[in-house]
């Protein structure tokens, strides 16, 4: 055991969305404080909802977050069919399935790619890799390119998308479009492939942490669910989706200006660790393959893994994509004509809508009046959900490293990893805390 | 065919931040020649190396956090740059790391000028503060001429920045 001073003080932690703290000190051993501090600017989400009409409100949640703009799109979406009562056509459903496996192939390829195999191959950051792996860091560049590529011809553009409406899309892409993209996600396996072989071979720099934890995510008896389902704990089954609140519970806590969240423990996961550990077995054979390759199965409970999880979904994701083009050409194509805008009914209503994204489970509220003017509305982003068990995890892993004799420089990367591993997304996570805070 | 990028970055809920994005959508609008492309990134952070990827000169608007009035503005070039100054935009995705990365993988335009705006307000607002609505002509003929001027500068011929 070390006798020494322990102080990690890290500032604005990088390769992160957004501002977060890392504050651990420890003396003789003994931790004084380890804390995970959110520090952003609150984000007012209700308020920016209120007021606006049921044809704006998945324009402006779109803008919640730069990577996640699609998965707010679509809950946002399902909010305000599920508060009006509107369907949408399998084509449309299939199209917004599609969507939503680009976007988490963008986000994770990111992540996995850009910041966290620096971590694996010793580097501060992307660009020394630019030199040191040049091929391997191609492959990555290329992967997310046809990921963009993907979301900007379903949603016509690669952020921020603009074809998605309520009751379906406003244009479509053509046959020919989804045939030139099923062969560029066929070509892309030898890529996902090659970053696998990257991550196996670095695969002894995660570090063996378990501490174990409650899993949350949608679960749908049809799928792997990304776009539909119910909502599925590790500890408490299965629930609706409408009792959210329940199951969010989000608090408030004086370290940190975004809401903590717990259900059944302190804490819980979300993201691409809780939907392997859920819905492990509806995986594509070769998605499972390589999560083979890691021996990750479930239920684990080491968030280090969530990094090889998002690998894995990546796999799943592309092969799965080529399915949805598969059945939409099978199909034909349903014409609709250039600006297309479904008919719906404006009525009062409430609904949630809840979505899969790269983060972990996303929910969207709102109430309409008659008018489809929005009254109320609430989110529940999945990094709010993960702080609590950041937190939790941090209290665990910093007293391990301390007595495995770490100095200061490999405990502060080592919970750097940890938080890193989350990918969370702090910049959209503050959002508005309507309380007083008590000293 | 030579082509110039004016990319706008930042969050239209955060009041200043977004805007370079807005004069973006305004410059959108107006006719340019079929040389000029247009993007709003948002702050989808190292995406911008794929928006650079096929541009031969670009101009990046962002929101720029430094010393100087709120409403100010000022052109330069990554190189121009002083890490000790720390000169950064209001997006932590590093703008110049991303620059740096394109750089490296050999798909940067030859030349990038960014245009930094110093913003009043950046809480959670969907509008500009009244100061940066207020200039947001000004800027906007001052992003013109810079987008004019480098289209004017024949054969693409920068001094390399």
């Amino acid at each position: 055991m070390s006798n020494e001073k322990i102080d990690v003080d890290v500032e604005y932690l990088t390769r992160v969305e957004g501002h977060g703290n890392i504050k651990v000190n420890a003396s003789d051993g003994q931790i004084e404080k380890c804390e995970w501090q959110v520090i952003e600017t609150p984000r007012y989400f209700e308020s920016m909802v209120v007021d606006h009409s049921w044809k704006e409100l998945h324009h402006i949640t779109s803008r919640i977050c730069g990577i996640c703009s699609i998965g707010h799109t679509v809950a946002s979406l399902k909010a305000t069919e599920a508060a009006m009562g509107i369907e949408i056509s399998k084509q449309d459903e299939l199209l917004r399935k599609l969507i939503l496996h680009a976007e988490n192939m963008q986000s994770h390829i990111l992540h996995v790619g850009y910041l966290a195999l620096p971590d694996l191959m010793g580097e501060g950051s992307v660009i020394p890799l630019a030199s040191s792996h040049p091929e391997e860091l191609k492959t990555v560049i290329r992967l997310h390119r046809l990921s963009n590529e993907m979301s900007e011809m379903v949603g016509g553009r690669t952020t921020h998308p603009q074809r998605l409406i309520p009751g379906g899309f406003s244009k479509i892409p053509t046959e020919k479009e989804l045939t030139e993209l099923k062969n560029k996600l066929r070509n892309s396996f030898n890529d996902l492939m090659a970053v696998a072989d990257l991550c196996e071979a670095k695969a002894d720099k995660f570090p063996d942490f378990n501490r174990e934890t409650e899993f949350i995510s949608l679960t749908n008896e049809d799928e792997y669910a990304f776009y539909d389902g119910q909502v599925r704990s590790t500890d408490t089954g299965i629930q609706p989706v409408t009792d959210y609140k329940d199951i969010t519970n989000e608090f408030v806590v004086n370290q940190s200006t975004a809401k903590f969240a717990r259900n059944n423990r302190q804490s819980y996961m979300v993201g691409a660790l809780a939907r392997l550990n859920n819905n492990y077995d509806q995986l594509s054979p070769m998605a499972k393959g390589v999560a083979e390759r890691f021996n990750l199965k479930p239920v684990n409970h080491n968030p280090f893994m969530n990094n090889i999880a998002q690998l894995v979904e990546v796999v799943h994701n592309v092969r799965d994509s080529i399915n949805i083009i598969d059945k939409l050409l099978e199909n034909g194509l349903e014409p609709q004509e250039e600006y297309h805008e479904p008919e719906i009914e404006v009525k009062a209503g409430r609904g949630i809508g809840a979505a899969e994204v790269p983060r972990g489970i996303l929910f969207h509220d709102y109430t309409y009046n008659e008018e489809g003017i929005c009254t109320a509305g609430n989110c529940v982003i999945p990094t709010n959900q993960n702080h609590a068990n950041i937190q939790q995890d941090m209290e665990e892993l910093a007293p391990n490293l301390i007595n495995e004799g770490k100095d200061e420089d490999e405990i502060e990367l080592n919970l750097e990893m940890l938080v890193r591993a989350y990918d969370p997304c702090i910049s959209c996570s503050a959002h508005h805390l309507d309380v007083e805070f008590v000293d | 065919m030579a082509k110039l990028g004016v990319i706008g970055i930042g969050n239209t809920l955060k009041g200043d931040d977004g805007v370079g994005v807005m004069l973006v959508n305004r410059l959108e609008e107006e006719d340019f020649s079929d040389e000029v492309e247009f993007h709003e990134v948002g702050t989808s952070g190292l995406n911008i190396i794929h928006y650079l990827k096929d541009l031969d000169k670009a101009v990046i608007i962002d929101a720029l956090r430094s010393e100087g009035e709120p409403g100010n503005s000022t052109f330069f070039r990554p190189n121009e740059v002083d890490n000790s100054i720390k000169i950064r935009s209001t997006h932590d995705a590093n703008l110049l790391e991303a620059i740096d990365l394109s750089e490296t993988l050999g798909e940067r335009p030859e030349d990038i000028v960014i245009m930094g705006i110093i913003p009043e307000d950046i809480s959670l607002r969907d509008e500009l503060s009244p100061l940066l609505k207020e200039k947001l002509p000004e800027l906007e003929e001052k992003l013109k001429g810079k987008i004019n001027s480098l289209l004017e500068e024949e054969g693409g011929g920068f001094p390399s920045s």
